[in-house]
């Protein structure tokens, strides 16, 4: 479904990812792990069209969508729930979701998805009319989930949403990942935390220094001892 | 001073300050998502009184029956003048950018001068030197309409903002431009249309309020800053704030001039901004 | 190698700068009236550029640094029949201290560079309005020079001898211009425009420095203020203290390039004989057609040319040299 090849991006003149290639099937959880500045945000943004790569290919089901901008990700039917959140704070969780789903592509399905977002998440829709800022870090964390999902995605990408998080609240929203994965959406999760994102995941990229240093099923990263060296050698 | 004096002035400064609100919310709104400080805001409101003029004389078609007509062709030339002039500009800068509404200042100053000339002038309509009695006020019609029509038209832009999915891809772009891109909100579009609403906005103002006021080719910038001063002490991006502010300054100045003079009652509005500006930067009911 | 670019960079322009600048003394007289204006707008574009430009404190208050040197000048003559040669050092020192008011103003109130404008814009509209209420100061009649025709009061019989005093005021300010630009101090406060935070984190006296380039600007300006209330003999608020100037100024100069030490030279050098020109040919038939277009023009280059003239050329100069370079290492 996504297939990404020779990835070369950055900020500016620097260049974060040197030749990133990466692959996720329909339907499959793939985790994609790696420490703080080894390119795991580079790579999520390259994804959803917020940076132009400099070289390489990003391939969404069949077409070619690097450097095309966000709007063309979202149209093709990729959701990213970015690092640190990123709540619309002054609006309630109710408008933040609503515009989660204002792309022409997602907006026939708006009220039926908002239903079964509140489903999901009922914390939400206790709180429907909260201001997202007055929040705390879960509840914004299961916002943006729940905002990304009004998209309609083909593909949900996640970074580092266990960021900040307490440990119950960590489990619940992964249980929740779980569950919508069951229900056949594809998920790619970027992580620093090994343990839990390589638990959920049926496969996984090991991401260090803006390369792929490691891949395969996540039960073999998960014991392989080369990952630790891979990941806590940069610390 | 017998409070009947005193009373009109306050009634007069509320109506002034309801109209500078409204030139101050369309200000805001294409500060806050177009990102620029356009200094040519009141020349455009000139403008359209002008041409309020112009489709009088050539026409015979009244001030207010054109305001709709105003309205549409100001979006459309908010709109394309984004696009083409000032989105190009602003990549170069915010700063780039207020500098360019500069020149446009210049340019539709001389604009209106070469057209019209440098007389003072004034637009028959329906509602001029008609007024409303209610004892003890005397309020002349356009002011009073123009008033009532300025707060009828805030009304509608804080329900277009609040309630309708335009407007909140609009709050959403200034509250967090990168989470509006990964929404697949088309920012350059979106802001494009705020501009042209916020430019046929002017062009609406300008046909609702010109009966009450002479027509000169500089008046443009006095507006300008008024709206300037309004939205910085009401607070960017607050409804309340600007309602509130205007009608402070409205009010300020109409008591001012009739206590201390014209050209007292002119500068109090300027000494309440740098007040506002050193001593509460937010405004009064800013959130940023 | 390294030598002569630099070389170029500083001499050619002064040399062209004077033949141009030189080439009215032999002209007729004239274009003598356009060059005053001209050499007087691009006193006072150097003058606002330092704070504007080099600074980067968009300051639209330069007026009422204008109004001080004009008005302090012209009452000290008319009432205490002191010289302006002496009265336009009490104008640029009332400036100077209006202009370290407002610096520390903005440093004391920590205002972000909008509020700052904006603070400027409001304070040069106080003293506009102030200056057309108050009658000692003429209000909007303004106030007439009594015709002394001394050169000891600064009135001169022939435009020529204006020209030359301006020149003069120009060289002065061109000079202290690039001192601010190419020494240490200017250093800082391009830092300071970049980024202050970090500029006062490592030390950079911020105030200071913010402090100086508005002295000098607004003493400079102040200067150009009592030139134009000899030249023309008569003070009065809208021309003096209005924000009108101040837009041109900024305008003239941000065409020119702000922030560059010719860019406030090449802006007037070309606009201004350009405006008037146009005035002369198109002014007659529909007034402020020639203002119209000078406009148009404006709009134009900030489109196209956001940082001015002189950042255009530096671009194409660079480009060329790529070019040229390229070709030349092909070739071997």
């Amino acid at each position: 479904m996504l297939e990404i090849s020779g990835l070369v991006s950055g900020y500016g003149r620097i260049d974060i990812l040197h030749g990133i290639d990466l692959r996720v099937e329909k339907g499959e959880f793939v985790a994609l792990v790696g420490v703080n500045g080894a390119g795991k945000t580079t790579l999520m943004k390259a994804i959803a069209g917020l940076i132009r790569p400099t070289a390489g290919r990003i391939a969404f089901e069949g077409t070619e969508i690097a450097g095309e901008g966000a709007e063309r990700a979202v149209a093709a039917g990729i959701a990213l729930v970015p690092e640190g959140r990123m709540v619309f704070p002054r609006m309630s969780v109710w408008e933040n979701l609503m515009l989660g789903g204002v792309h022409p592509r997602a907006r026939p399905y708006r009220d039926a998805t908002l239903k079964r977002i509140f489903d999901l998440f009922p914390r939400l829709a206790e709180r429907r009319d909260q201001k997202a800022a007055t929040m705390s870090g879960g509840e914004q964390q299961m916002l943006v989930i729940g905002r990304g999902l009004m998209a309609q995605p083909k593909l949900l990408i996640l970074d580092e949403p266990s960021l900040g998080l307490s440990p119950l609240l960590v489990q619940e929203t992964y249980g929740a990942l779980r569950k919508l994965n069951a229900d056949g959406l594809t998920i790619l999760l970027a992580e620093q935390n090994v343990k839990l994102s390589l638990a959920v995941s049926n496969r996984g990229y090991v991401i260090e220094n803006g390369k792929i240093v490691l891949t395969g099923a996540s039960s073999d990263l998960a014991r392989d001892p080369a990952t630790r060296k891979a990941y806590l050698g940069r610390l | 001073m017998s409070g009947e004096v005193l009373l009109q002035a306050t009634v007069q400064g509320l109506q002034m300050g309801a109209i500078y609100a409204l030139i101050a919310l369309s200000m805001t709104l294409i500060f806050s998502v177009g990102g620029l400080l356009n200094f040519a805001h009141g020349d455009f409101m000139a403008l359209a009184m002008y041409g309020a003029l112009a489709l009088y004389q050539s026409f015979a078609l009244d001030a207010y029956a054109a305001a709709p007509l105003l309205f549409f062709g100001f979006f459309l030339l908010g709109f394309l003048m984004f696009r083409r002039l000032i989105q190009p500009v602003l990549a170069a800068g915010v700063l780039a950018g207020a500098q360019l509404t500069l020149g446009l200042v210049f340019v539709q100053e001389n604009f209106l001068l070469m057209v019209f000339g440098g007389d003072y002038l004034s637009v028959p309509t329906v509602l001029s030197n008609k007024n409303l009695v209610v004892p003890p006020l005397i309020m002349p019609w356009p002011l009073l309409v123009g008033s009532l029509l300025a707060v009828v038209l805030a009304a509608v832009l804080y329900v277009v903002l609040m309630r309708t999915d335009f407007g909140r891809q609009v709050r959403a772009i200034t509250q967090n431009s990168d989470a509006a891109a990964l929404m697949g909100i088309r920012i350059d579009r979106i802001q494009a249309i705020a501009f042209g609403i916020g430019i046929g906005l002017l062009g609406l103002t300008g046909a609702i309020v010109v009966a009450q006021f002479t027509l000169t080719p500089a008046m443009g910038l006095d507006f300008t800053l008024i709206a300037l001063i309004v939205m910085v002490i009401g607070g960017l991006g607050s409804f309340a704030g600007s309602m509130i502010a205007g009608a402070i300054i409205g009010v300020s100045e109409s008591l001012g001039s009739l206590l201390y003079g014209g050209t007292v009652g002119a500068m109090i509005p300027y000494a309440i901004l740098v007040l506002v500006l050193l001593f509460r930067p937010h405004g009064l009911m800013g959130e940023h | 190698m390294r030598g002569t670019p630099f070389l170029s960079s500083a001499v050619l322009p002064w040399i062209a700068f004077l033949a141009v600048a030189l080439a009215p003394l032999v002209m007729s007289s004239s274009w003598t009236n356009m060059a005053i204006l001209t050499l007087l707008f691009i006193h006072l574009c150097i003058a606002w550029n330092m704070v504007g430009g080099i600074a980067g404190q968009f300051c639209i208050g330069h007026s009422l640094f204008l109004a001080a040197g004009a008005y302090t000048s012209t009452l000290l003559s008319i009432h205490l029949g002191i010289t302006p040669w002496i009265g336009m050092f009490a104008g640029a020192a009332l400036a100077a201290m209006i202009g370290v008011f407002i610096a520390w103003l903005s440093f004391r109130y920590e205002l972000p560079p909008l509020s700052f404008a904006l603070v400027t814009i409001a304070l040069a509209m106080l003293g506009y309005l102030a200056i057309s209420s108050i009658d000692f100061l003429g209000a909007s009649r303004g106030l007439t020079l009594p015709v002394r025709g001394t050169p000891a009061m600064y009135q001169f019989r022939s435009d020529t001898t204006y020209y030359v005093v301006i020149l003069i005021h120009v060289i002065v300010a061109l000079a202290l211009s690039m001192w601010l630009y190419h020494t240490k101090i200017g250093l800082y406060l391009r830092a300071v425009r970049d980024n202050e935070r970090a500029a006062h984190a490592i030390g950079v006296p911020v105030l200071r420095y913010k402090m100086l380039a508005m002295a000098i600007s607004a003493a400079l300006t102040a200067f150009g203020g009592t030139f134009y209330a000899q030249y023309l003999l008569y003070v009065e608020p809208h021309t003096f203290a209005g924000i009108n100037i101040v837009i041109q100024i900024i305008l003239l100069t941000v065409v020119g390039g702000s922030g560059t030490v010719w860019g406030p030279v090449v802006g007037p050098m070309l606009l201004v004989p350009t405006g008037e020109w146009l005035r002369h040919s198109l002014g007659g038939s529909l007034p402020g057609v020639h203002l119209l277009v000078f406009g148009v023009l404006l709009v134009v280059v900030i489109r196209f040319a956001p940082d001015g003239l002189v950042g255009a050329f530096g671009r194409a100069r660079q480009a060329w040299r790529f070019r040229h370079g390229a070709v030349r290492a092909a070739s071997r």
